[in-house]
């Protein structure tokens, strides 16, 4: 996988992509090829990494696109940007959390395909750590069949701005063979998480995770996807944002409640994380683009954390110790 | 005016008996009872493929 440059290209100097570089200059000593829009803005977060060990660079988008594998850690839409860097031939990590970007990002498979490159959508939080929480509650079970995500908390702005659009959308479910749409908002159910969050009322939203991880695991027979909400967020969900969004939102978290079965026996494993959501999503991004670019994802196309060709078990811990602390729920 | 009215006595009386079921009203206490505890990481991947996590 190691392509032209042999360096990781990152696409996003906002929060998110502050932490990819953040975790990337401190694991790896990989060269960074650094672009943004905002050129000031790149620049100074390369300043700020320059007297590490690692060479990053701030460069335009055509010389992004000659490193091995590219990080999308902009804002939404990432396909667009993801057709040209395929045709210059770098595989892609996508951090999208939009269902319709993740969508036209999962209709690319047979383009990546054909260029015998990998394209790893939803690479974040909520979708991207979920997936791999799955695959790690999966090996307690014989058969998995249910799992239901909720997610506390956003990024940076256009997370947020994600999170308010996600309220005012139809959200998707995946309910014993077919796609339900409920509106955003809707479905509300008191979700713990791990603390210093806690409990906090939760809601059906527009999100890409059913997508993602009914494609990571076929089997499972219903999904649902919620996220924390307050009555302002309800009432203003369908209004434009009032208010310009936080540079980053506070503590958040993410939980997901997997059920099957073990031993002929029913049973539900609760896991989560409780860590600022850029944090988490930049985390898990480096990650899946260091094991990109070492070779260590050999599938080619499109494919998402939690699918069983992908090493999950090694990711998580690589995630893990990056400083992300796993919780388990355990009670009745 | 009569339909001022009518609409002022429907808000007024929804919004007592709303007032009296907040103030009155008894909510289960959850049965459930549990914590969250750390996980550690998956120390070996074929470990962790066959067997289930502490």
């Amino acid at each position: 996988m190691i392509g032209v440059s042999g360096a990781i290209g990152v696409i996003g100097a906002g929060v998110t992509g502050s932490r990819v570089v953040e975790h990337l200059v401190a694991t790896s000593s990989i060269p960074i090829l650094l672009h943004d829009q905002d050129l000031y803005g790149a620049q100074r977060l390369a300043a700020v990494h320059r007297s590490h060990n690692v060479a990053i660079s701030v460069v335009d988008f055509e010389t992004v696109a000659t490193a091995s594998v590219v990080v999308l850690a902009c804002g939404s839409p990432h396909a667009p940007l993801a057709k040209k860097i395929l045709a210059r031939g770098a595989s892609m990590v996508s951090l999208s959390d939009d269902v319709s970007d993740v969508m036209n990002l999962l209709k690319m498979h047979d383009e990546v395909m054909a260029k015998n490159k990998t394209l790893v959508v939803g690479a974040a939080a909520s979708p991207g750590m979920t997936g791999l929480l799955l695959s790690n509650l999966q090996t307690n079970f014989d058969e998995i069949d249910e799992a239901h995500v909720a997610l506390h908390g956003t990024g940076g702005p256009n997370c947020a701005v994600q999170h308010h659009r996600a309220l005012a959308g139809q959200s998707i479910g995946w309910h014993d063979g077919e796609w339900l749409r409920r509106p955003g908002g809707s479905g509300r159910e008191l979700c713990w998480f791990p603390e210093p969050v806690g409990a906090y009322d939760c809601y059906r939203a527009e999100m890409a995770d059913p997508v993602l991880l009914k494609k990571a695991q076929p089997q499972l027979q219903r999904i649902t996807a919620r996220v924390s909400a307050n009555r302002r967020d309800r009432f203003t969900a369908r209004l434009p944002m009032l208010v310009p969004p936080h540079s980053e939102g506070g503590m958040g978290a993410l939980r997901i409640e997997v059920r099957g079965f073990r031993n002929g026996s029913r049973i539900v494993e609760i896991a989560g994380v409780a860590e600022r959501v850029a944090q988490i999503a930049g985390v898990v991004g480096a990650t899946t683009a260091q094991f990109v670019h070492r070779g260590k994802i050999t599938s080619t196309g499109t494919c998402v954390l939690g699918q069983d060709s992908l090493p999950n078990a090694e990711i998580l811990r690589e995630v893990l110790t990056g400083g992300i602390r796993l919780h388990q729920f355990v009670g009745t | 005016m009569n339909f001022i009215r009518r609409v002022l006595m429907v808000l007024g009386i929804a919004g007592i008996a709303g007032a009296l079921l907040r103030v009155r009203g008894k909510s289960e206490p959850s049965s459930q009872r549990g914590g969250w505890r750390p996980l550690n990481p998956p120390t070996d991947p074929l470990t962790n493929q066959t067997s289930s996590q502490n």
